[in-house]
C-alpha cells in the first residue's frame, strides 16, 4: 500500500498520463510519487495531493511550475499548505480520498468512488487497507452475496437488471448449469471511471457474483474506445481472479452495443449487432446460450459495497453546457439538485436532461435519486445529466436526439427502425409550422411499449417529457417562433 | 436454399445473414391459454401466436414477419404486428412470446388494435409498393 506514516507520498490524479507533472515533483523531492486515476473532477485535475503524517494538501489545476514550486516547499522539510486550494486531516492510513472543501469533489459522498483518485489503479496492495470495509465480497460466503444483492436494484441501460433488485435473477440463475457473468461497463462514464480508478471494486462485486452463482467465466465488456479502462480492469483482472476465468472483450464504439443482448452478442463475436428477443432473457439463455448475469460496474460496485453493510449510492456524470464534466456520488434519498454544484452552469439553467443520451427532459432537478422517484417522474436512471442552459432550444435539443436514434438503431425491429424515422420527420414539420401532437404521441406510445429493447423503449423518452414540460415551445415553433433564439434560420417567415 | 444438383454449389449455406442469436422463444410444456375468452390448448415449443390461431383470432393479428416456419426462419419478430394485451405481461409480441399456462391473451385490447395499426403503417411506410411488377402480386399479405 502506499505508506505515508512518516514519509511524503506526493498523487497526481488525473485520467491520462501525467509523466510531466511527476517528473517535474520527483525531480525536486526525496517524497514518493505515485499516479493514481482520475476523481471524477475534471475540472480540478491534474490533482496534486501532497500527504504527510495524516495531512494531504490539494493542488488543483497544477501545471508543471505549480509543481515544481510545491517540489521546492518540500525541500524545505514543510508541508506546502499555505499554497494549497484545500488542506484535510485525515487518518494516516486512510484506503480513501479525504474528502475536500473543493467542488464538485465535496458535492454528495464519496463511497463507491472513494478510491478514485487515492489508490493506484492496478495495486492490488492498495486496495483493501486500513478500517474502511475490510474483508467484504472477496471472501463473503455465496449465501451472503445472494442476500446483499437482493436489495441493489441494478444501475444503467446496460444491466439486464436495470432498475430491479437483482435477487430473482440471481437465485434462477443460481441453479442452473454453467452460468457466466458479463460485466458491461460499455458507453457509460460512470463505468468507466471505477474501472479506470478503481477498478477492483466492481471486479469484486463480479466475483462474488460469480462465486454465489457458480459460474466460472467472468467477461468484462467495454468499448473498443475505452484503452485506458480496458487496460486497468485487465491488469486488475489477472491479478485478482483466482479460480474464475476472467477475460476482457471489446465491443464496437456505438451507443447501441451497450445493450445488454447486443453486448452478449459482441462478446460472442458477432460484427453485425441486434438485439435479441426475450423472453427469455440473459439469465436464461445469455453468453452462448448459457445463464447469465449482465451487469454495470456501477451495480457490481453497489454489490460490494453492500457486502461491507453501506447504503445504496448512485454515480451520476454530470455535462452538457457546463465548464467541466463532473463525476459524482450521491445518497439514493439526495435531491438531484445538489448536482448543479458540483458544475459551472454556461448560461442560466433552463433544465436538464436527466438519464444519458435518451433521458427525460425537466425544468427542475429537485427529484430523489433513485429508481422510483426517477421513474415516477418520467426520467431516465442511466447516470448522466445533462444541463440545459437558456440559450438552448428544447426542440431542437430532442429533435436531434430523435435524428440520433433513427441513425443509430440496429435495425431491426420496425417500431423502433421506422418509428424514429417519422417521429424525427414529425419533428421536422413543427420547423415546417405543422405540429400534430396527437400524431406525435400515439407513435411515442407504439414506439416504446412495442420495440425489441431498450433503445426503441428509450429514445421516446426524450420527446415525450420535453412534449410534458416544453410543450408550449414546440408550439412556438410551428408559429415560427423560437424562444431560445436558436432555430431563427429555420423556422417560417424568420429571417436569420 | 441449396441446389440438387451436384455441379452447382450451395449459394447460401456459407453466408452468415448477422442476424441476433435468439433464444428458443416457444413454451416448454404444454399450456391453456385463454384467448378473448376461449380456452385452447397448446402443444410444447408453441407461442401466443399458435395459440391465437388455434383459437380462429389470427385473421385480427396480422403478424407479418412470422411465416411459421421456426426451423428455416424463427420468429424474427421483426415487424411488431403482432402484438397483444397477455395480462401481466402486458403488450407482447404474439409470434415470439411463449404461450404459458394459464395466460390470458386480449387480442381487442385497445393498445394491441394500436400498436398492430401503426406498426403495419410504419412498414408500409417503408415499402415501395410497385405491386403490379411484384412477384408477390396476389399473394400478398400486404393487399
Amino acid at each position: 500500500m502506499v505508506r505515508q506514516l512518516e514519509e511524503t507520498v506526493v498523487r497526481v490524479a488525473s485520467r491520462g498520463d501525467r509523466g510531466e507533472l511527476e517528473a517535474a515533483l520527483e525531480g525536486a523531492t526525496d517524497a514518493s510519487v505515485v499516479a493514481v486515476g482520475s476523481t471524477g473532477a475534471r475540472a480540478l485535475e491534474p490533482l496534486v495531493l501532497v500527504s504527510r503524517a495524516g495531512t494531504t494538501a490539494f493542488f488543483a489545476g497544477c501545471t508543471e511550475q505549480r509543481a515544481a514550486a510545491v517540489a521546492d516547499g518540500l525541500a524545505s522539510g514543510e508541508l506546502p499548505t499555505e499554497r494549497a486550494d484545500a488542506v484535510v486531516d485525515h487518518d494516516p492510513d486512510r484506503a480513501t480520498l479525504p474528502v475536500p472543501d473543493l467542488s464538485p469533489l465535496d458535492v454528495g459522498t464519496r463511497s463507491v468512488l472513494g478510491r478514485c483518485g487515492w489508490v493506484r489503479p492496478a495495486e492490488r496492495g492498495d486496495y483493501r487497507t486500513g478500517g474502511d470495509g475490510e474483508g467484504g465480497g472477496l471472501d463473503a460466503d455465496p449465501a451472503a452475496v445472494l442476500d446483499a444483492a437482493g436489495g441493489v436494484v441494478g444501475r444503467g441501460w446496460g444491466d439486464a437488471a436495470a432498475d430491479e433488485p437483482l435477487g430473482g435473477t440471481w437465485e434462477r440463475v443460481a441453479g442452473a448449469e454453467e452460468p457466466a457473468v458479463v460485466v458491461n461497463a460499455h458507453g457509460s462514464p460512470g463505468d468507466a471511471l471505477l474501472l479506470e480508478s478503481a477498478p477492483f471494486l466492481p471486479l469484486e462485486g463480479a466475483l462474488a457474483a460469480a462465486r454465489a452463482v457458480g459460474a466460472a467465466e467472468v467477461v468484462v465488456y467495454l468499448s473498443a474506445a475505452d484503452d485506458l479502462a480496458r487496460e486497468r480492469a485487465a491488469a486488475a483482472a489477472s491479478d485478482l481472479a483466482d479460480g474464475v476465468d476472467v477475460r476482457v472483450a471489446t465491443g464496437p464504439d456505438e451507443h447501441r452495443a451497450a445493450e445488454p443482448t447486443m453486448a452478449l452478442e459482441a462478446v460472442e463475436g458477432n460484427h453485425r449487432l441486434e438485439a435479441r428477443l426475450r423472453p427469455p432473457g440473459p439469465a436464461e439463455a445469455g453468453l452462448s446460450g448459457r445463464p447469465t448475469l449482465v451487469h454495470t460496474p456501477r451495480t457490481l460496485a453497489q454489490v460490494a459495497r453492500a457486502l461491507d453493510g453501506g447504503d445504496p449510492t448512485r454515480v451520476v456524470t454530470v455535462r452538457g453546457d457546463v465548464g467541466a464534466e463532473a463525476t459524482v456520488e450521491l445518497p439514493e434519498g439526495a435531491s438531484l439538485s445538489a448536482l448543479r454544484g458540483a458544475v459551472t452552469v454556461e448560461g442560466e439553467f433552463k433544465g436538464a436532461c436527466v438519464g444519458g443520451r435518451f433521458g427525460g427532459v425537466t425544468p427542475d432537478l429537485d427529484i430523489a435519486a433513485n429508481a422510483d422517484a426517477l421513474g415516477e417522474a418520467g426520467l431516465g436512471t442511466e447516470g448522466v445529466v445533462d444541463i440545459i442552459a437558456e440559450g438552448r432550444c428544447v426542440v431542437a435539443y430532442v429533435g436531434e436526439k430523435c435524428r440520433y436514434g433513427s441513425e443509430e438503431n440496429c435495425g431491426r425491429c420496425v417500431p423502433c427502425r421506422e418509428g424514429s424515422k417519422q417521429l424525427t420527420e414529425l419533428l421536422r414539420e413543427v420547423y415546417g409550422g405543422e405540429f400534430r401532437p396527437g400524431r406525435i404521441e400515439e407513435l411515442l406510445r407504439v414506439v416504446r411499449s412495442t420495440s425489441v429493447c431498450g433503445f426503441g423503449r428509450d429514445m421516446t423518452r426524450p420527446v415525450a417529457t420535453a412534449l410534458d414540460h416544453f410543450g408550449g415551445e414546440f408550439a412556438d415553433h410551428a408559429d415560427g417562433r423560437c424562444r431560445a433564439g436558436a432555430c431563427d434560420g429555420h423556422l417560417p417567415g424568420v429571417t436569420a | 436454399m441449396s441446389s440438387d444438383r451436384p455441379d452447382v454449389p450451395a449459394l447460401t449455406e456459407d453466408i452468415r445473414p448477422g442476424t441476433a442469436t435468439d433464444p428458443d422463444v416457444g413454451a416448454e410444456t404444454e399450456a391453456t391459454v385463454t384467448v378473448d375468452g376461449e380456452a385452447v390448448t397448446v402443444g410444447p415449443g408453441a407461442t401466443v401466436l399458435d395459440a391465437v390461431e388455434a383459437a380462429g383470432a389470427a385473421d385480427a393479428v396480422p403478424a407479418l414477419c412470422s411465416y411459421g416456419d421456426e426451423e428455416l426462419v424463427g420468429p424474427r419478430s421483426e415487424c411488431r404486428t403482432c402484438m397483444v394485451e397477455a395480462g401481466d405481461h402486458g403488450l407482447v409480441p404474439a409470434c415470439s412470446f411463449p404461450a404459458e399456462d394459464g395466460l390470458a391473451v386480449e387480442t381487442g385490447a385497445e393498445r394491441a388494435v394500436e400498436a398492430r395499426e401503426v406498426n403495419l403503417d410504419l412498414v408500409l411506410s417503408n415499402h415501395n409498393l410497385r405491386c403490379t411488377t411484384c412477384n408477390a402480386n396476389g399473394d400478398c399479405e400486404l393487399q
